[in-house]
């Protein structure tokens, strides 16, 4: 069905990252400090992942809208728009995965390491993870309402007035027909960020004498990991919540409206309905902000003064 | 507290980090129940293979310093000697690492002073 595009850009983006994670690595080697060099692979990483995102994005999206004679056009609209930031959050993960995977390796006759366990969601902000948890579990269950009260037709909601002798139907509604592609691209997201946050933590740590730094940049590689998943996670739920909503609110008002014409009582669920239609609305679009300033929010890393010196040396 | 392997060393890498980690333990700097990096985290900071940090793990597992758990990974078992029996010896090892050091003494030469006082001992 539709997922085919998902699984195939999984596969681009391995390949695509990989190639990326190479070039990267060849101009990581100068004369620059062991500290400035991991910055500057950490930012090529992540300058990368969200160039990649965005031409996975596009494709995704191109790849659903393409003619496909044995498959029913209804809804592809819908689906390319959900592809959208689902394929940028998956190739996003994916490319810092693998430059993580890149990180420089260890070197010298002597090596030194710190005798610490470092588990995998340690040193995450709380507030990240439990937005990361609540989204999922949001998600999850919107879909899942939405499985379970969508019509016969998978993709709108019938609202049914006077007595269930008039109804309104309004899509897109977020049925199985938006519900299970969204459910395959949020559990490949979450597959692969928890991959890439085991790579962070498993990763070998920079030789440098100020522990801070190194703690300081591998939280900053969780905390990127992190944050772009959940603020793709919250992109896709907010768009089913607030189009969901908005179906609500149309099936609703049509049913309430029929019903009102034809001198039937409107019922109770045709006169709430709108308001809640309304409020999933407004509550999809607060979200969908908050998932875009979410990715935006940055970690600094300090850099030591004896590193700054040597480096102005 | 960090653990450092010299390539250079004629003791096999294994055995240096096995070495260092009995020392904490025994030295009281590990409490029980500590747990330990996983074998991966450990070899890539160290940038040796998985099985040499595997190996120490075992050695020291069947010293009993260290268990494995199947949720937590390597923990701290508990140190070879008991923390009351040896507060005396620590003491001491703490005051010679101190003097050896105010002396210049290199590790491998306040170690061999060491020996000699305890193969003085047995005979």
């Amino acid at each position: 069905m539709y997922i085919a595009p998902l699984l195939v850009l999984l596969l681009l983006v391995g390949l695509v990252a990989g190639g990326a994670a190479l070039l990267m690595r060849q101009f990581a080697h100068g004369e620059d400090s062991t500290v400035e060099r991991a910055q500057r692979h950490a930012r090529r990483t992540a300058t990368t992942a969200v160039v990649v995102g965005l031409f996975a994005a596009v494709a995704a999206a191109v790849a659903v809208l393409l003619p496909a004679p044995l498959d029913p056009a209804v809804g592809r609209p819908g689906v390319a728009a959900m592809m959208l930031p689902l394929a940028f959050g998956v190739a996003h993960t994916g490319v810092i995965l693998v430059g993580e995977l890149t990180w420089s390796l260890p070197s010298g006759m002597v090596r030194r390491a710190r005798l610490a366990h470092r588990g995998l969601l340690q040193d995450l902000p709380g507030w990240l993870l439990r937005t990361a948890i609540g989204t999922l579990v949001i998600g999850i269950a919107v879909i899942a309402v939405g499985a379970v009260t969508a019509d016969r037709y998978d993709r709108s909601i019938t609202v049914h007035a006077g007595n269930g002798l008039v109804e309104g139907a309004a899509s897109p509604y977020v049925g199985t027909g938006y519900g299970l592609p969204a459910l395959v691209g949020l559990g490949c997201l979450l597959a692969l960020t928890t991959a890439a946050l085991w790579v962070v933590a498993n990763r070998p740590a920079i030789v440098t004498n100020d522990a801070e730094v190194e703690d300081a940049l591998r939280r900053a590689s969780g905390q990127r990991v992190l944050r772009g998943a959940t603020a793709v996670a919250m992109v896709v739920v907010a768009g089913l919540v607030t189009v969901s909503g908005l179906a609500i609110r149309s099936a609703a008002m049509t049913a309430a409206q029929a019903a009102r014409l034809e001198d039937l009582p409107v019922g109770g669920p045709a006169s709430i309905l709108p308001w809640v239609g309304g409020a999933l609305t407004l509550i999809g679009l607060c979200g969908g902000v908050a998932g875009v300033v979410i990715f935006f929010v940055r970690n600094r890393v300090p850099v030591p003064a004896a590193e700054l010196v040597a480096m102005e040396q | 507290m960090d653990v450092t392997v010299d390539l250079a060393s004629p003791i096999p890498p294994y055995e240096q980090i096995r070495g260092q980690i009995a020392a904490v333990i025994d030295s009281g700097q590990l409490e029980e129940g500590t747990r330990l990096p996983s074998m991966r985290a450990l070899a890539g900071d160290l940038g040796v293979a998985i099985g040499t940090v595997a190996r120490a793990y075992r050695e020291l597992e069947g010293a009993g310093l260290v268990a494995s758990r199947r949720r937590l990974g390597t923990v701290v078992a508990a140190p070879s000697v008991p923390a009351a029996d040896a507060g005396d010896v620590r003491q001491a090892a703490a005051e010679l690492a101190s003097r050896a050091h105010q002396a210049g003494l290199s590790e491998e030469t306040a170690l061999s002073l060491l020996r000699a006082a305890l193969v003085a001992l047995r005979a």
